[in-house]
């Protein structure tokens, strides 16, 4: 079997608040192989950017991080800042939700391409204007834009840019957080493909966040779903759509599935008030006691891990 | 079924702000020239990319900015010949409900407060609007606790049910939906959006839902109308729409919805030039030609009018006549 290039181990994640401490993630655990789009999947509030950024050590003093995540053979987590700024963007590049907010307003988008380009590299300042050129064309803009503000650009180009300068020092793992989320469908569509492409081209791996299923079926290997912090399921993405296996992703294929609307019913459970049993419990349509009571276990069945009291009683549900 | 909401030749100009060369000013043609109307009871969708102008569409049926020019009539009544006086009495009946429910509710009243503002402005009584108010709750699925607490106290999707339960306090026969759904989590936007459409169709109330997801409405709707910078594009059944697209930029909007099957991705679709343009410098004859991949020399230079061509649909190409 393949070695994977990022493999997370009981990752767990707790803000320190004014209300108590918050588990934002709790004890997650997957792994990324080369070349894979691992899609990390849920709503809101679930934790599923937190661990992206975790990833990155990239989260507020307030976080206490414990657990491993290993990159190749190393693992980050215990990395002082100076060596984690080796990895970031080199290594592991990461691209957000709102482009505009990541772009610098009082700089083209040229400069701020040459920036990410010549900051792992030793070259002249042409050979950075030139592969900087390059990058640009490569996402998909015209090089004669290379002088323009972010505000001249629309929200698509914006994308582009930043996967641009995500792209700059060759990464070998790409994290996309909710990449296509603010953009319209047509232009969705493209940045879609564009990643796609990009990804083949430059060898990488792609961890990508999203609460779009569709984008999910575009583009994923392998599916990860999150619920309030806890890591419910791990399948690929075919599995995920035709037979799922635990009953929140199977709620949460009903809803987009069809022309009718089939709500999850509830509210996700606030991350406060510390959850003894299955955080989906409350909502989950197969609930028995014990789940109220005792967190399940993860158990792993052929390459794939899920999350529930009802799979490890009764496997042969499975099979139907 | 007669007319809730008729709109002729509905037209919004913005002006841009700077005073440079004002004379040779050109102005944004939010929306230019629209006709339709919506009936009684009816839940008309109206899709397009950021920009095009829907939400403008959907300002101005309840007159909540000045049109350029047209009208808009309400049951025959014309909106905007109205004084301001009888103009207020007249939006009980006319509401809206906003995509951003974090913005459209007041931080510092309680969700009593915000749910009691409307009886209010009618005149009922103290007690009779507590009992309202609590109907109002149990309508939308909030619980009686969530009474006294502010905005920011509530989730998402609890927000935006106090806004739903805003814009049907007064029971209103027309409703503005704005995206009211686009900011939920998935499980939560079905909610919102079924008890929306439970109401809609219990109560028989007309509904203008403005969205760019095409998915919701589809569900959501029975008639529709595709936007493309301020002009209609193809407007019919929401059903035999999405069954059989007719015009160019209908079909580019259903083709580049994901598909919902991994084993079916889509190989390259050609979306070469596919960003909307410039609204300033509108393209000369039909809008859509520079993104359109089956552009003829006629559409660059007359701008198809929006014709029926039967079974109550609509379309503006030169392609299909």
């Amino acid at each position: 079997m393949e070695k994977p290039l990022l493999k997370v181990k009981d990752l767990a994640v707790e803000f320190q608040t004014r209300q108590g401490p918050v588990r934002a993630a709790n004890i997650i655990s997957f792994e990324v192989k080369p070349k894979e789009t691992f899609c990390l999947v849920g709503e809101s509030g679930c934790g599923k950017s937190v661990v992206a950024l975790a990833l990155l050590g990239l989260l507020p003093a307030n976080a206490l991080v414990s657990g491993e995540v290993w990159y190749r053979e190393n693992n980050l987590l215990p990395y002082s800042a100076p060596e984690q700024r080796q990895v970031r963007g080199r290594e592991i590049a990461m691209i957000f939700e709102q482009p505009m907010g990541c772009l610098n307003p009082v700089m083209s988008i040229g400069e701020q391409i040459m920036e990410a380009y010549g900051v792992n590299r030793v070259c002249s300042k042409q050979e950075v204007r030139v592969g900087a050129k390059r990058l640009i064309e490569e996402v998909g803009i015209s090089s004669r834009r290379f002088r323009d503000y972010p505000h001249e650009l629309s929200g698509g180009m914006q994308q582009r840019v930043m996967i641009a300068m995500a792209l700059a020092c060759q990464p070998r793992l790409l994290i996309a957080d909710e990449p296509t989320t603010s953009l319209d469908v047509t232009v969705q569509y493209q940045i879609i493909q564009l990643l796609r492409e990009l990804k083949e081209r430059y060898d990488m791996s792609l961890l990508l966040i999203t609460h779009d299923l569709g984008v999910v079926a575009e583009m994923g290997d392998q599916v990860a779903v999150m619920y309030a912090g806890d890591l419910l399921e791990i399948t690929n993405v075919h599995d995920f759509f035709f037979t799922p296996g635990h009953p929140y992703s199977r709620a949460l294929i009903k809803v987009v599935e069809g022309n009718s609307l089939n709500p999850i019913h509830g509210n996700v459970p606030n991350l406060t008030d510390r959850l003894q049993g299955c955080p989906f419990y409350a909502r989950c349509p197969d609930a028995i006691t014990l789940c109220r009571e005792i967190r399940p276990q993860a158990s792993y069945i052929n390459n794939k891990m899920e999350r529930c009291h009802l799979v490890q009683f009764d496997t042969s549900r499975k099979a139907n | 079924m007669s007319n809730l909401i008729q709109a002729e030749r509905l037209t919004k100009y913005y002006y841009p702000k700077s005073d440079l060369m004002f004379w040779a000013r050109q102005p944004v043609k939010a929306v230019d020239d629209l006709s339709f109307s919506i009936a009684e009871g009816e839940s008309f969708g109206l899709v397009g990319e950021s920009g095009c102008g829907k939400s403008t569409v959907g300002r101005l049926l309840l007159r909540l900015s000045e049109l350029t020019e047209g009208n808009v009539y309400y049951k025959g009544t014309d909106l905007y010949s109205l004084s301001n006086k009888k103009m207020k009495n007249l939006r009980i009946k006319l509401q809206p409900i906003f995509q951003d429910a974090d913005n459209s509710l007041d931080p510092r009243y309680t969700v009593s407060r915000l749910l009691a503002e409307p009886f209010k402005r009618c005149q009922g009584s103290q007690r009779d609007s507590e009992q309202r108010i609590s109907q109002l709750l149990e309508l939308v699925n909030l619980g009686p606790e969530l009474l006294e607490r502010h905005p920011h106290e509530l989730s998402g999707g609890q927000r935006q049910r106090v806004g739903l339960a805003r814009a049907l306090a007064l029971e209103p026969e027309f409703i503005v939906a704005d995206e009211p759904a686009a900011s939920l989590d998935l499980s939560v936007q079905a909610q919102v959006l079924d008890l929306l459409k439970t109401m809609q169709e219990g109560k028989g109330i007309g509904l203008l839902y403005i969205s760019h997801n095409l998915r919701i409405v589809r569900v959501m709707t029975q008639r529709m109308a595709v936007m493309y910078l301020g002009k209609f594009m193809e407007v019919g059944e929401t059903e035999s729409i999405f069954k059989n697209p007719l015009h160019p930029y209908t079909k580019l909007l259903i083709s580049s919805l994901p598909i919902l099957d991994p084993s079916k991705r889509k190989s390259k679709l050609n979306l070469a030039v596919s960003e909307p343009p410039n609204p300033f410098a509108l393209p000369q004859g039909c809008r859509f030609h520079p993104r359109c991949p089956e552009c003829k020399p006629i559409c660059e230079v007359e701008n198809p009018k929006l014709l029926p061509i039967g079974e109550g649909r609509k379309l503006a190409c030169h392609l299909i006549r």
